[in-house]
């Protein structure tokens, strides 16, 4: 068999040498057969057109054979690329199975980076990125919300009556579809088997603007909003109908009790629908039955503007744009304001419409709890950064260490492509494994995270999906990318001459790119580490700053009413009756009535004081109606004069408690005891300040102490009279004293309402839980960094001091002291460690004050976290490089100069 | 007597069994074998060397032929000789069937 050519050589030739191929295989049959038949006898030229006969249509098969031989070369190039592929894998697989810790390393820092960047990805992408699910053409939808002058002050106001947003839906109908919509917790069942359920009210035709189908039987329509009461009619949630009616469809007919109605359920909303928010929803009812479940409306409250609980959603109509539909809209509210008040000067209110998003965190009720999430992402995606600049790092050493094996390769033959490309496989295969692992860590975290920003927000969906896994694809392909290519240039830029014989003399710009690396890591490690360092500060002000009461030593009780008429003579008959059992229960010290609860509510009226013009420019002053023993109950220390107690009650003279804060803007300089405030406005009857209250933080944690003041509920102050709830002062842990005030408390309950008990610490803990996050997402992630970073200077210094060991071995040998030579790789690691911190602190106090508004008591320049951190930094550099560096002073110089 | 549909490749397949050939020569001993009885169009033979090869059943190379110029040999696979295998029992179950019916009186 003679010898043949490379199938190989055949592939790597285009169409022009297949049909040259082609050509040659019929020019030679013809010629054969030609030959053959002039042996027979033929003439030279007949046996020439015989052989040409026999063949048949040339061209044809010329054609036929072409476009066979292409389509098997295609196949071909195919599989040997495929082959080429799975031999890389293989090699890549045996050679990371031989360094098994740069492998691990590699794999946790990516798994790490991906896993915290996909987690908060899948937060962020349903709070700010995807629509809400079963709603049609989300792009036309929006939320809406309404401004007007207050005071000089444009306010923006999130939620309008019932009578207002008919008023908005039919006056801008011709340009977008209003529905409005209140989600919150409804009763239902009666008295033993009574439970909260997540409700929602929405208007008739939300179900429309939106685009939803049910799953089962049928929605409310506008038609059933008639006033007063509209038609007690039920959908249900899918969930709710799941759990509670074992998905049963002759549920359709049947009625459901819930607050003070009898309502019918008439159908099922589909799958994981949450309308336009994002929270299960249990029971969707017409918000036109409003009075079965807000108990204190009376028959005419439809046509009232004093009950606003209705946000606004609106569909565009086709063809409409949002600026014609604002337009419309604020006219609309123009008209209903001025039904109300009668027409004033334009320019005194200036009512308005804007259109937003229709999800609500990209609109202007942005939480802590997102704002918080958008950090953590940022931060996230830094330290993928990070990660992906240390892999770079660590595959730059590796491919520095291959480069003899490369370069004997690239002399064999082989293709810088190929070569680039075998290199691209390792760092794919090791993103792959960050990917995997990263994906494992964000479903693992993805739960936790929701309960720690949005806690009480019961997300509908599951919180890990397949928008998040091909998040962390990308992520791991970016990764790969971002620190493989690079890397497996360079390598493959590995020429023979220098490579070979002079191995060690030429490294200089690839060290070059290796420091440029170190610096942006320790730009990096300082951004994360500073950020950690915020927020580790302003956790601990705002878990040190005094609240003013006793957070960890209360219990709140709070009943709710359910029933049409409310309880004969409200609930703050209840609530006295409350006091006896409770102060009964042991380990209860002292218990009082309020009206408002810490962190929970709080509430305001006019005010006037003799002798001081319109004190409302002092801010808000907050009011508490209270019980006698409130002050012993909370804590609250009383800095001059009295508390309130039991001498203080309906008949006697009027008092008041203010606090610390209120005395000073309003008698600066002098005692607040004696002086009258009017409570509810100039013709009230002056109240005596007895007594001057520590201040308390009512609300909010970040803001200045409330101005605030406390009243004895039993003088009836500018009808803010009434208690709320309870409060009982415990002592020990006040979660382990829930289940004995309960059953204390349970008896004197009424049938037609439920009990509600928990501790304040819960409240004050939601609100400090976007800061505990963030100071513990920033203090890992700035950790971490931290590491990595070490890890990459260490690795740098201790390849740079093996390539330099002839170099240094000739300083020593010229008399350098060991000293100089050490000096000289501690400068290296230090050098390359400030410059990076340096960038650092200056991309920090360019971007700080964007994180400001989320930090207690510290500015984002803080002094003292800059100075931790860049001696933090500099410090972990210097352990870094002292092994390096003794190393270095061990370099025996003959030995050296004799490994040339 | 013309090449019935779908035999060539069955013929030409027995031709590679005694082992690589260029076209000519397949052409050849088929003439030599049918003794001329069979008109055979060569170009069909060529598409049919390019056909299977597509399909793996033979492998084409290029070599130099006797007389020292540069020929296309074409070799039967392992896939091919199965595949000669198979199409051989199965023309003859075929063709001793037919035979049958073609008797039957």
């Amino acid at each position: 068999m003679p010898k043949v050519l490379s199938l190989s050589d055949l592939l790597l030739r285009g169409r022009g040498a297949v049909s040259n191929d082609v050509d040659e295989e019929i020019a030679l049959h013809i010629d054969a057969r030609a030959r053959a038949l002039v042996q027979e006898g033929l003439s030279p030229d007949a046996a020439r057109a015989e052989a040409l006969r026999r063949f048949g249509d040339v061209s044809a098969t010329r054609r036929s054979m072409v476009t066979s031989a292409m389509r098997q070369r295609g196949r071909a190039r195919r599989r040997d690329q495929m082959e080429n592929t799975l031999m890389d894998l293989r090699h890549t697989v045996r050679q990371l199975r031989r360094s098994p810790g740069f492998a691990s390393a590699v794999v946790i820092t990516l798994a790490l980076g991906i896993g915290a960047t996909s987690a908060m990805f899948g937060v962020l992408d349903r709070l700010l990125l995807r629509p809400p699910s079963d709603v049609r053409e989300p792009e036309r939808l929006g939320r809406l919300y309404l401004h007007r002058l207050d005071e000089g002050q444009e306010i923006t106001i999130t939620e309008v009556s019932y009578h207002r947003f008919d008023e908005l839906r039919r006056g801008a109908a011709a340009a977008i579809d209003v529905a409005a919509a209140y989600y919150g917790p409804v009763v239902t069942g009666n008295s033993e088997n009574a439970r909260q359920v997540r409700g929602a009210l929405v208007s008739g035709n939300f179900w429309s603007v939106l685009g939803a189908r049910p799953a089962l039987g049928r929605f409310f329509t506008l038609a059933d909003e008639t006033p007063p009461d509209g038609t007690p009619l039920a959908v249900l949630g899918h969930g709710f109908w799941r759990d509670a009616y074992g998905a049963d469809s002759s549920v359709l007919g049947t009625t459901l009790d819930v607050g003070a109605g009898r309502f019918t359920i008439i159908g099922v909303a589909p799958p994981g629908f949450t309308g336009d928010g994002v929270t299960r929803v249990d029971l969707w009812l017409p918000a036109a039955t409003a009075r079965a479940v807000f108990t204190h409306l009376d028959a005419e409250w439809i046509g009232r503007h004093n009950f606003s609980w209705l946000s606004l959603i609106g569909r565009l109509q086709p063809g409409m744009s949002p600026p014609q539909a604002e337009a419309l809209l604020g006219a609309a509210y123009r008209h209903s304001l001025d039904a109300v008040r009668g027409p004033t000067p334009g320019a005194e209110r200036a009512p308005r419409a804007s259109l937003w998003p229709l999800l609500l965190e990209r609109g202007p009720e942005r939480t802590d709890g997102t704002r918080v999430a958008m950090w953590v992402g940022a931060v996230a995606l830094l330290v993928l950064l990070l990660a992906c600049a240390n892999v770079a790092n660590l595959l730059l050493a590796r491919g520095l260490r291959r480069r003899n094996e490369i370069a004997v390769r690239l002399a064999l033959g082989v293709s810088r492509a190929r070569l680039v490309r075998q290199l691209l496989v390792e760092s794919l295969l090791l993103a792959a494994l960050g990917a995997a692992a990263g994906m494992v860590l964000a479903w693992q975290s993805s739960g936790f995270l929701y309960a720690t920003l949005f806690p009480g927000l019961e997300i509908a969906a599951s919180a890990f999906d397949r928008r998040i896994l091909l998040f962390a694809a990308l992520m791991g392909l970016a990764a790969c990318l971002l620190s493989g290519l690079g890397p497996a240039l360079y390598a493959s830029r590995a020429d023979l001459r220098s490579m070979m014989g002079t191995a060690s003399r030429s490294h200089g710009h690839r060290s070059a790119l290796r420091t440029g690396l170190l610096v942006a890591q320790a730009a990096l490690s300082t951004i994360l580490l500073v950020g950690a360092g915020l927020f580790v500060r302003s956790l601990r002000e705002a878990r040190s700053t005094d609240l003013g009461f006793d957070a960890d030593r209360l219990v709140v009780a709070r009943i709710q009413v359910r029933s049409a008429t409310g309880l004969p003579g409200g609930s703050s008959p209840v609530y006295r009756e409350f006091l006896e059992p409770l102060r009964g229960v042991p380990g209860v010290t002292a218990a009082t009535t309020t009206l408002q609860i810490p962190f929970s509510t709080s509430g305001s009226t006019s005010l006037a004081v003799p002798g001081i013009d319109s004190v409302e420019r002092f801010g808000q002053f907050r009011l508490n109606g209270v019980g006698e023993d409130y002050f012993e109950t909370t804590g609250t220390r009383i800095l001059q004069g009295r508390a309130l107690n039991r001498n203080d009650r309906a008949g006697s003279p009027l008092v008041l408690v203010v606090s610390d804060s209120m005395a000073r803007v309003l008698w600066p300089g002098e005692s607040a005891l004696g002086k009258c405030v009017q409570v509810g406005g100039p013709h009230a009857p002056c109240s005596e300040v007895v007594g001057v209250a520590a201040n308390i933080h009512q609300y909010d944690i970040r803001a200045e102490p409330s101005l605030q003041y406390w009243f004895p509920e039993s003088q009836n102050q500018g009808n803010n009279s009434g208690a709320f709830g309870v409060l009982a002062r415990v002592q020990g842990d006040p979660a382990a004293m829930l289940p004995a005030v309960r059953r204390a408390l349970e008896p004197h309950v009424p049938g037609s309402a439920f009990l509600t008990v928990r501790t304040l610490r819960e409240s004050v803990d939601r609100v400090l839980r976007p800061w505990r996050l963030g100071a513990a997402m920033f203090g890992l992630f700035g950790l971490l960094g931290l590491v990595i970073a070490a890890v990459g200077l260490y690795s740098v210094l201790a390849y740079s001091v093996g390539q330099r060991r002839r170099e240094i071995g000739v300083r020593s040998a010229l008399g350098a002291q060991r000293i100089r030579v050490m000096r000289m790789v501690l400068s290296q690691g230090l050098c390359a460690t400030g410059i990076g911190v340096g960038i650092g602190l200056l991309v920090v106090l360019a971007v700080g004050r964007w994180l400001e508004p989320l930090l207690v008591g510290v500015g984002p320049r803080d002094p003292m976290v800059l100075a931790l951190v860049a001696t933090t930094l500099l410090g972990t550099a210097l352990l870094a490089s002292v092994v390096p560096a003794w190393r270095a002073t061990r370099v025996d110089p003959a030995l050296a100069l004799r490994e040339e | 007597m013309q090449v019935i549909k779908g035999t060539l490749d069955l013929i030409v397949l027995k031709t590679l069994s005694w082992g690589p050939r260029h076209g000519f020569a397949i052409a050849a001993w088929i003439e030599q074998k049918f003794g001329g009885e069979l008109i055979l169009e060569e170009g069909a033979l060529y598409q049919s060397l390019r056909r299977m090869e597509e399909r793996g059943w033979i492998t084409g190379e290029w070599g130099v032929s006797d007389n020292n110029r540069r020929a296309r040999y074409y070799r039967l696979t392992p896939v091919g000789r199965q595949q000669l295998r198979a199409e051989t029992a199965s023309w003859e179950r075929y063709s001793a069937a037919l035979t049958r019916v073609l008797r039957t009186t």
